[in-house]
């Protein structure tokens, strides 16, 4: 038994670092001097950074992006609040057919996925608006918002929200004071796992950007196609430090634990 | 709190987003039986017609099916670790690649592979090779970028199942005098299925639906669904024809997890305690 568990330590050691590594060393060439992409880079500078930085093209496709994921995650963290409180507490006719149509995204192929929200924002005649991508963001992280708050809601006692209202505290405030702070790890959760879906979307968003509107992941994608700059690193290094603070302030708010659990 | 009828009207704002989906998804089989002269079946006929879009299908669903048996083959070794050694780091280990876009992540390969990457970049300097070797733009680069993409999904699938039967029940077996080999072929192998099936499940539909990793990774010969998908809508602007894909695509992807699904039943109805 002593073998196998070195065994299977060594292989889970290799799988982190086959993980780990195209990260790792996109972060290690994004320091080089050169004007095209080498690795290992010849010497160390902040060129790309600085480059980066100072391109307006980058900086608005940043901006795009971050408020893209911050309209998505709010409305559909309020929106699926909302119905899950229903969905969590009464029959709902149809309640099936409901949850399956909020899982529909997550289980349709994602090149579907994409022709079908191109199909709708066409439809109402949003293509290549920023209004046209939130509609499909909007839509494309129902999944993840929905089911960490209805498990939150499901694993709270509702006996205590009774328990308030017994002892006279009105249906607003034992809402405020109970039902909120009980079921505030699970809005935090939803809010910031779709925040980061939304932020990372490409697939669906590459067929919906305009004519001077783009995401960050999208300008990436098109970067990618036609040119070598390290730019290009640079910017996924940046993204990644975001990414790892992103990590740290989860784990501060909800732990990491709950919030795997929660997007299974 | 009571919930009576009207507060059925709470539920209305995520309705409406799902009529949304909805129309997105009507509006799409509309259009993929749209041909050159209004309705007809022309783009769709086309994948029993054409060699070309019927080797595409095929391939696809071959690519889709070795990442799915790679990405298993690797998740579950390291679920069983990360079920045994509960550690905070491992999880994150996991959960950052899941966080950086796509996008990124394949990028990192292409850093790797490329022309100028480290690999030839390494071979080159050694003197083993002259020109840089092609290691990307092949079936093989594909592979590995959605193993490599999709593999979180497959870990942390295997993950909540192992969780719940490792300790209890394989410590029983173990304590009524299992070897520990049986132990994990009688107990905790069958127990983990429905977790395998979940893993494949959601690895196939990725890998199916994926268009960033072929089109970065693979050449004009890796032609996936997805990509095909996308140069029919950027390169060629044929809706109708990328809508007929996508319907493909979808109908195809739908009879294609129905094995998965099977075999999570079964596993599951041999369960001991299981109702049905």
């Amino acid at each position: 038994m002593k073998l196998g568990t070195a065994l299977l330590t060594g292989l889970a050691m290799a799988i982190f670092i086959f993980i780990m590594a195209p990260i790792m060393i996109v972060v290690l060439a994004s320091f080089t001097p050169r004007g095209y992409l080498e690795f290992p880079p010849q010497g160390v500078s902040l060129r790309w950074y600085a480059e980066v930085l100072a391109s307006p093209i980058w900086l608005r496709a940043f901006g795009t992006s971050v408020a893209l994921a911050f309209i998505s995650a709010t409305v559909t963290t309020f929106v699926c609040f909302l119905a899950a409180l229903v969905t969590t507490r009464r029959k709902v006719p149809g309640q099936s057919l409901f949850e399956l149509l909020v899982q529909m995204p997550l289980l349709l192929p994602h090149a579907a996925l994409a022709m079908a929200m191109f199909s709708l924002v066409l439809l109402i005649g949003l293509r290549g608006t920023f209004p046209g991508l939130v509609v499909a963001h909007l839509i494309i992280v129902l999944p993840f918002v929905y089911r960490p708050i209805v498990n939150g809601l499901r694993q709270h006692d509702i006996s205590v929200e009774e328990a308030a209202m017994t002892l006279g505290a009105d249906p607003a405030t034992t809402f405020r004071k109970i039902t909120l702070p009980m079921i505030r790890p699970a809005l935090i959760s939803a809010f910031l796992f779709s925040f980061i879906v939304s932020f990372d979307e490409v697939t669906v968003s590459v067929f919906l950007i305009g004519v001077d509107l783009t995401t960050l992941p999208v300008k990436i994608l098109s970067d990618i196609q036609n040119s070598a700059s390290p730019a290009i690193a640079a910017v996924s290094t940046m993204l990644m430090c975001l990414t790892l603070a992103m990590v740290y302030v989860i784990n501060r708010l909800v732990g990491i634990r709950m919030f795997v659990e929660n997007r299974a | 709190m009571t919930f009576g009828r009207a507060s059925l009207l709470l539920m209305l704002p995520c309705i409406g987003l799902l009529i949304g989906l909805v129309t997105g998804i009507s509006s799409l089989v509309g259009q993929a039986m749209t041909g050159e002269e209004g309705s007809s079946l022309t783009y769709l006929r086309e994948f029993v017609e054409r060699p070309e879009l019927i080797r595409i299908f095929f391939y696809t669903h071959q690519i889709a099916a070795i990442t799915t048996v790679i990405c298993v083959a690797i998740a579950y070794p390291l679920a069983a670790f990360m079920a045994r050694r509960p550690r905070l780091i491992y999880l994150i280990l996991i959960l950052m690649p899941l966080m950086v876009s796509i996008v990124v992540r394949t990028y990192g390969w292409i850093v790797i592979l490329g022309p100028r990457g480290l690999i030839n970049t390494a071979l080159m300097d050694i003197g083993l090779i002259e020109r840089p070797l092609r290691l990307m733009f092949n079936t093989g680069g594909v592979v590995l970028g959605l193993v490599h993409v999709f593999i979180p999904f497959a870990v942390l699938s295997i993950l909540a199942v192992y969780v719940k039967i490792e300790t209890s029940l394989s410590e029983a077996a173990a304590a009524l005098g299992a070897r520990p080999g049986q132990v994990f072929t009688r107990v905790v192998l069958p127990l983990s299925i429905p977790g395998v099936m979940t893993a494949a499940t959601i690895v196939y539909l990725l890998s199916l639906g994926a268009i960033v990793t072929p089109l970065l990774l693979g050449g004009q010969r890796q032609t996936m669904l997805g990509t095909m998908i996308y140069n029919q809508m950027l390169v060629f602007f044929n809706y109708p024809a990328a809508a007929a894909s996508a319907l493909v695509l979808t109908i195809s992807a739908a009879i294609a997890v129905i094995p998965f699904q099977l075999v999570d039943r079964w596993a599951t109805r041999k369960m001991p305690g299981h109702r049905s």
